[in-house]
C-alpha cells in the first residue's frame, strides 16, 4: 500500500500497490499540473480523502485539487463504467519519493495523437525534479 | 521574444518578453517541498519584462510557506500556479512556470534540478534581487 497526501496536508490518497508504470500526460493540463497518475478504482483499490476543488473536464473527468495548497490529488471520472466502477488516477507526486523511484515512466500524448508514446526507459527519480 | 503563457482556465495569463530571442531557456526544478508535489519547473530572466492579467481576482489565492518571503500565485478554479512573485524592499520580483508556457517549443527548455534548501533567508533574497525578472506589473485583463 502507498499513500499520498498534498502539502499542507488536507487532501490524501491511497493505493492499494505501488504500480509498475507513472502517466505522464502532454495535454494542456497533465503538463501545467506536472503529474504522474497511477491509475484504479474509487473505493477498489484507491481511496481519497480530505476536501479538494474539482475542475471539470468536458464530461470525461475532473481534476481535483486542494483549496489551500493548490496540489493536484486526483482525477476522477464524472461517470460510471458499464461494471458500475469508477476510473480514477492519483498523482503520485504525493506519495513520498523513494518507494516509487523506480516506477517507469509512460509518455502518453495526450494533446495531438490520443495515443502512447514510446517508452525512454526512464523511472520517476529520473523526472522527479 | 514574447513568450505567453497562463493557467489552464486563463484566470491569470503573462506575458514575458524575454531580449534578445533565447536560443536557450533555463528550466529550473526547485527540489522544495512545494515545487515537488506541483511538480514546478521555473524560469527567469532579470532582464525581461513581465506583464501579468488577472480576470477574477477573487478566484486567485496566494500561497506562502517556509520562509513566508514568496507568494505562489494558485488559480482556485484550475490549480495551476503559472507565476510566483516575492516583493523585497518594496520591489516587485517574479519567475514563472514553463509548464504554462503556451509558445515556446519544449525542445528550447534546458532542465535542471535547483536545491536552494540550505540557503539563508538573505542569500535567498539577494539572489531573488539577481535572478528574478525584475519589471513586474500586474495590468488589468482585456476581455475576449
Amino acid at each position: 500500500m502507498i499513500k499520498g497526501s498534498c502539502l499542507c496536508g488536507s487532501a490524501t490518497w491511497q493505493l492499494d500497490e505501488i504500480p509498475a508504470s507513472a502517466t505522464a500526460c502532454s495535454c494542456t493540463a497533465c503538463r501545467r499540473y506536472g503529474a504522474l497518475w497511477a491509475y484504479g478504482y474509487e473505493g477498489e483499490d484507491i481511496r481519497v480523502g480530505g476536501e479538494t476543488t474539482p475542475y471539470v473536464r468536458g464530461t470525461a473527468l475532473s481534476f481535483n485539487f486542494c483549496p489551500k495548497c493548490g496540489c493536484v490529488s486526483h482525477w476522477r471520472g464524472s461517470k460510471l463504467d458499464e461494471q458500475g466502477r469508477r476510473r480514477m488516477a492519483v498523482n503520485l507526486r504525493m506519495a513520498e519519493p523513494g518507494p516509487i523511484a523506480h516506477v517507469l515512466i509512460d509518455h502518453f500524448d495526450g494533446l495531438e495523437k490520443w495515443d502512447d508514446l514510446p517508452s525512454d526507459g526512464k523511472c520517476i527519480k529520473d523526472v522527479w525534479f | 521574444m514574447i513568450i505567453e503563457g497562463g493557467c489552464h482556465c486563463r484566470n491569470i495569463t503573462f506575458t514575458l518578453r524575454w531580449e534578445p530571442d533565447p536560443t536557450e531557456i533555463p528550466a529550473r526544478a526547485c527540489t522544495c517541498t512545494f515545487c515537488v508535489k506541483h511538480g514546478g519547473v521555473w524560469t527567469s530572466n532579470p532582464k525581461g519584462s513581465l506583464r501579468v492579467s488577472i480576470e477574477d481576482r477573487s478566484r486567485v489565492n496566494e500561497y506562502a510557506f517556509g520562509t513566508r518571503t514568496a507568494l505562489f500565485h494558485t488559480c482556485r478554479r484550475c490549480g495551476i500556479v503559472p507565476v510566483v512573485t516575492s516583493t523585497i524592499d518594496g520591489h516587485l520580483y517574479a519567475v514563472v512556470s514553463v509548464n504554462a508556457f503556451e509558445n515556446v517549443d519544449p525542445a528550447m527548455l534546458k532542465r535542471s534540478p535547483a536545491t536552494f534548501d540550505a540557503e539563508s533567508p538573505d542569500t535567498r533574497l539577494a539572489r531573488r534581487v539577481r535572478n528574478w525578472i525584475a519589471d513586474v506589473q500586474f495590468v488589468p485583463a482585456t476581455p475576449g
